[in-house]
């Protein structure tokens, strides 16, 4: 018998902790408008042409989820935009994201996470994050670095007073604008991921003072959940746990097709003729 | 009749309520477990839901509204294609164990006018191929292929070297640079 | 630009708002020709400019080609008869759906969010018991299985191994396959 030594590294169940983690990715790209309005293939051997409603290197991450509305429309006019700038032969200049996206691995920041303003009005207060945001490496602080915005912008045209509100506005994790609050001396620090010591989960420490820098509970909540044990079944929609790991499946020797048509009592005594593939 | 919409209390939300929002997709991994005519009945189950939901999209649509939680569609989407692929690994699996040949369409290798060599999909015919019909893999290229595959590498390359050069020349720009743009003359009507 | 400022002595300076030109200044780009006056671009007033296939374009005014006429993606059923002229459907080549009997049917379209927390246990269950025995192939000896997770991919060799494994076997200790030499044998 062949023996092979596993060496298994614990792991890494931080990089899918998520708001948006199970959204299905093509609706994801959908709503970012990253995907091709038409591909020009079949050329013979050459690479496709891809025709982009705006190209993925053109896209501007923002602190919004992409299925937002707001960002929703935003997106529909930069690849309106886009379009006719190319159609009428016209530069367009491409905007750059201002910076580089943090990898799965290095980013620290969580929902709920105690963390310091380090710039603004705000400089060297402490909150609680309310959400992050991957793609645009930014965070919004419950309660601080705000601005006085409007609640509802063109209300006063729909005849509803207009109401202010104090926004909370992003802020940077990669010009650290942000930082993480070390539980020893409540003082800002970095933090990085560190294997514990029984070897079989990775911990957030601080650098500073190696103490650990626990993951908040809200790190879980996703669009979907707050915690997937108490998830709200669809009665008619969704399949239990219990019938959906239930194993029906018995090996057999023949083709889905053959067996579908045994279970439906399909007889089949034509003997198609040979045909020729090229 | 009903089967083609969907509960009353969704209709004309902007988002569904966590109550009536559905789950997520199937995994291949949970596919496997299934049966073949569980995977059958499954792909209707699914046919049936997106039929559903495309009904919805258009009825909001027609009356200027959009769809909450379209998101349920790629839902759908995405566990019909995982039934494909895992119904394609077991009849792979029973075509090579029994015959030799993959499950997957059979392929050819052939060369076009423009000298590219690539693998294309084969189609099935009544009759063999007459003279001319099938396409082959050519080692030699003729003089027009042979100047096309010179040329194209030529392009790309000058491509990327222009897409080099851009990077660099904004990495050189500075703040400094744009603020004194910034300051020029204005022109009318540009 | 037609704010002028009117002077209180009644005195017209000599400021250049006074003096503004009967037409724009223009310059047409950076650098080229420089032209003085009322521009009037005659091009951005042809139809289809901002288009994918402007009509006015002779880029796609060709016809397209015959086979392409009456393209709908869907598979024939039936053929084109050159010598009659005719369409002769085929009763073989029309497809048909094979839609199953969906009463009783208890798997739906979407899965439960809780199922994860029952396959993140398995996966842990399995991950031990796989650092417990030193391999994934010993481990799966000892596991039910159901309880493994990820389940395993069906390949052609699974397949052989389920179908045939034990008929070649039992025939290769039987001495089918000629004698069975006693080396140490750890083929199970």
């Amino acid at each position: 018998m062949l023996t092979t030594r596993v060496l298994r590294f614990p792991r890494k169940p931080f990089v899918d902790l998520d708001y948006a983690r199970h959204m299905p990715s093509a609706y994801v790209e959908r709503t970012k408008r990253t995907v091709p309005r038409k591909v020009f293939g079949d050329r013979f051997g050459a690479p496709d042409i891809k025709m982009y409603y705006v190209h993925p290197d053109d896209y501007l991450p923002s602190h919004r989820r992409p299925w937002e509305d707001k960002q929703l429309s935003s997106h529909l006019q930069r690849s309106d935009k886009y379009f006719s700038a190319q159609l009428s032969n016209k530069y367009f200049d491409i905007r750059r994201p201002k910076s580089q996206r943090i990898p799965d691995t290095e980013w620290t920041f969580f929902p709920g996470d105690l963390v310091q303003v380090m710039v603004g009005k705000d400089k060297g207060r402490q909150g609680l994050i309310l959400t992050i945001s991957r793609d645009s490496s930014e965070v919004i602080v419950d309660g601080l670095h705000t601005k006085l915005g409007e609640d509802m912008e063109g209300s006063e045209k729909l005849g509803v007073d207009k109401t202010l509100r104090w926004q909370e506005q992003p802020l940077s994790v990669s010009k650290k604008q942000v930082m993480l609050v070390d539980p020893n001396n409540e003082q800002p620090c970095e933090a990085r991921w560190q294997i514990n010591g029984a070897g079989d989960e990775y911990i957030r420490v601080s650098t500073a003072s190696g103490y650990e820098i626990p993951i908040p509970s809200q790190a879980k909540v996703t669009y979907e959940y707050l915690q997937p044990e108490n998830y709200i079944e669809v009665e008619g929609k969704d399949t239990p746990s219990d019938v959906v790991l239930e194993r029906t499946y018995v090996p057999k020797i023949a083709s889905f097709e053959q067996e579908i048509m045994e279970e439906m009592g399909i007889k089949e005594e034509r003997i198609p003729k040979p045909t020729f593939w090229y | 009749m009903k089967q083609f919409f969907d509960n009353e209390a969704n209709f004309g939300k902007a988002e569904l309520r966590p109550k009536n929002r559905p789950g997520r997709s199937w995994t291949e991994e949970e596919q496997r477990l299934k049966s073949n005519s569980d995977l059958h009945k499954l792909w209707y189950v699914c046919l049936k839901e997106r039929n559903m939901l495309i009904t919805m999209k258009k009825a909001h649509i027609s009356r200027a509204r959009n769809m909450p939680n379209p998101e349920r569609l790629d839902r759908v989407q995405e566990s019909m294609d995982r039934i494909e692929t895992v119904v394609h690994e077991r009849n792979d699996a029973v075509f090579k164990l029994e015959t030799g040949v993959s499950a997957a369409p059979k392929k050819r290798t052939t060369t076009s006018f423009a000298g590219f060599t690539y693998e294309k999909q084969a189609t099935e015919h009544f009759s063999p191929p007459k003279s001319g019909e099938k396409q082959y893999e050519v080692p030699y290229l003729d003089d027009d292929a042979y100047t096309m595959q010179k040329l194209w590498p030529e392009k790309e390359f000058m491509k990327n070297r222009d897409k080099i050069d851009d990077e660099k020349r904004r990495e050189a720009r500075t703040e400094d640079m744009d603020r004194f743009k910034r300051g020029a003359p204005r022109v009318f009507n540009r | 630009m037609k704010s002028v400022l009117q002077s209180t002595r009644g005195v017209r300076s000599l400021n250049s708002t006074n003096f503004p030109a009967p037409w724009p200044f223009v310059k047409k780009g950076a650098t080229g020709q420089r032209k003085i006056g009322p521009m009037n671009y005659e091009k951005f007033k042809w139809p289809g400019q901002n288009r994918e296939f402007p009509e006015l374009s002779p880029k796609f005014q060709k016809l397209n080609p015959k086979e392409l006429h009456r393209y709908t993606g869907v598979q024939p059923d039936g053929y084109h008869d050159e010598k009659t002229g005719e369409f002769v459907p085929v009763k073989e080549m029309r497809s048909e759906l094979v839609v199953p009997n969906l009463d009783g049917f208890k798997l739906r379209p979407y899965v439960s969010y809780r199922t994860d927390v029952q396959i993140e246990k398995r996966r842990v269950a399995y991950g031990k018991k796989v650092l417990e025995k030193g391999s994934e192939r010993l481990a799966d000896l000892h596991t039910v299985e159901d309880e493994r997770w990820p389940p395993p991919k069906m390949t052609s060799e699974t397949m052989f191994e389920l179908a045939y494994g034990d008929v070649v076997r039992t025939a290769y200790k039987e001495g089918k396959y000629g004698p069975v030499t006693p080396k140490n044998d750890n083929v199970n």
